[in-house]
């Protein structure tokens, strides 16, 4: 019942960030009617065109700030509310209710990751367009792998901080922060350490410059990096949790 | 004398910080009866529960819940099946429905009981289809009663349980501890209503500033707790009352009123010692015994 009780309590965030992706999606397909190919740039490809747009456009931020607020909530959202006296007093650990949150939240964001599997290819080919199914399904692993970094970032905000409002506002700012620190400093000398870039594949050899395609084995091993990443801050969170009064 | 303690805490000590919410704290709670734990605002009841329950950590001492050391997370959920609690802001989760509530505290718990559920649903006139952010304050506390009610656990524990209840509800919620005590329930519930208190409970402790400064049966305390009235002819000697038993003292005029908390024979029989012309000696209130205890130990 756990799960549910998770599901309950995202189900809203989660709904509505698909519908603003999907609707998102839909749009800028639609916009290449008019938009595509572009008066400056002809030659762009359709690929190019959609990459632009959905992996490497908005979509991308959209998808950064949905995946971090929906690792939110959790024991100290619930002490601002009141409930978390109910919630300790269950018959569990804190580990038991910490691990289904955070699933509930994985599953979430690789599901988001998977609207643009459905809409673009598709939505593509009713403009007379073609973009490759394998195409929307690499780039789902790219977003769905580096979404669950994202939602650990917001899930270990949501155990650190006790204000009602303190955690979603450190979600909000943890991206642009990133991105401020990893493009304006020595970092930028390491695409692979600019999670933006591994989640539209840009700077990174895998991705076909002229066409805008992933080519070439998939990316295990920085993926497995932002796996760790992942795990890590899972465990941060645990660990504070775990110490935490209520 | 109970056989057994369903809490039973040693030394049990909270810090935040330089504050010490609770003080070694010594507190044992007997299976099978019904103890009301007293305190003023602040003094540690909730600190002292959230330790027992493993939402807070202890700085220092040691408790054992139902048998179960407090401070091993296992031990605790283990000890936490056969407790049911009711929080003292009552909240629940805003999104549910109550059926929702009562379906997803159900499936925790072995020793639910689905007749009582269906009563007490009925009885506190609960809508099954309504989120629980739509209930009214008293709504709200009548469902998380229902909640620890519907169980037969080994303790019941309750934090200023009629706190947001009419005087209607506040009657069924007494009738029902009394009923789950009967029914072999240990009862340890906080509460600033004395009267409630003194009502229903055999046992009642008394925390101040963080330590135990009462823990008696309500026998004992009707027994050993005398209000002794000392009149003089001319102005009382000046006498040093300090002693064995002896709490609050205050001086009117040439009437000397005496808190006993035992020996009040002993003390009788000083007073006319000490040329007291007329002594008096009455029953007291759990409500006097309470005031006494918190004022003389501040």
């Amino acid at each position: 019942m756990l799960w549910y009780k998770f599901w309950l309590e995202s189900r809203v965030r989660f709904l509505a960030s698909g519908v603003v992706l999907a609707a998102y999606c839909v749009s800028f397909v639609q916009q290449a009617r008019y938009n595509f190919p572009p008066v400056m740039e002809p030659a762009l490809p359709y690929s190019g065109y959609v990459w632009r747009g959905i992996y490497n456009g908005i979509d991308t931020l959209v998808f950064v700030i949905v995946a971090v607020m929906l690792g939110l909530g959790g024991l100290q959202r619930e002490r601002s509310t009141g409930s978390a006296g109910f919630t300790l007093a269950l018959p569990t650990t804190r580990l038991d209710l910490l691990m289904p949150r955070a699933a509930v939240a994985l599953v979430q964001v690789a599901l988001l990751a998977m609207i643009p599997v459905v809409i673009v290819p598709w939505m593509s080919s009713r403009i007379g367009h073609v973009y490759p199914i394998a195409q929307s399904l690499k780039f789902a692993g790219l977003f769905a792998i580096t979404g669950a970094v994202w939602v650990s970032a917001g899930f270990f905000w949501s155990a650190v901080f006790t204000g009602e409002h303190t955690a979603t506002i450190a979600c909000i700012l943890t991206p642009i922060l990133y991105a401020a620190t990893v493009n304006g400093t020595a970092l930028r000398q390491y695409p692979s350490a600019n999670i933006f870039n591994v989640m539209s594949g840009a700077r990174l050899p895998v991705l076909d410059r002229t066409t805008s395609l992933l080519v070439g084995p998939f990316p295990w091993t920085t993926m497995l990096a932002m796996t760790l990443v992942a795990a890590a801050l899972l465990c941060a969170a645990v660990v504070v949790t775990s110490r935490e009064d209520f | 004398m109970a056989d057994s303690w369903v809490i039973e805490t040693t030394a049990l000590t909270k810090r935040y910080g330089k504050f010490e919410a609770v003080r070694q704290l010594d507190l044992r709670v007997g299976a099978g009866r019904i103890t009301g734990f007293l305190g003023r605002n602040g003094a540690g009841k909730s600190s002292t529960i959230k330790m027992l329950l493993g939402m807070s950590h202890p700085s220092s001492g040691t408790g054992r819940l139902l048998g179960r050391p407090i401070d091993d997370e296992r031990e605790s959920r283990e000890s936490r099946k056969h407790v049911a609690y009711v929080a003292e802001d009552k909240q629940t989760y805003a999104y549910m429905t109550v059926a929702q509530m009562v379906a997803f505290t159900r499936s925790f718990y072995s020793d639910w009981r689905p007749e009582v559920e269906a009563r007490l649903l009925r009885q506190y006139d609960l809508p099954p289809g309504r989120r629980v952010k739509a209930l009214s304050k008293g709504m709200r506390t009548k469902l998380a009663l229902l909640l620890a009610l519907a169980r037969q656990p080994e303790l019941l524990i309750l934090d200023e349980p009629s706190e947001g209840l009419d005087p209607v509800s506040i009657e069924e919620l007494l009738q029902a501890l009394v009923a789950a005590a009967a029914d072999g329930t240990a009862v340890f519930f906080s509460s600033h209503q004395i009267a409630e208190v003194e009502r229903i409970a055999d046992h009642v402790c008394v925390i101040d500033r963080g330590r135990l400064v009462l823990d008696a049966s309500l026998e004992q305390i009707r027994d050993q707790h005398r209000r002794i009235e000392l009149g003089f002819a001319s102005d009382p000697p000046s006498w040093d009352w300090s002693g064995e038993g002896i709490g609050s003292v205050r001086t009117s005029g040439r009437q000397i009123t005496i808190m006993a908390r035992g020996n009040a024979d002993a003390i009788i029989e000083r007073a006319y010692g000490i040329g007291a012309v007329s002594v008096e000696s009455s029953a007291v209130s759990l409500r006097e015994v309470f005031l006494d205890s918190v004022v003389t130990e501040a």
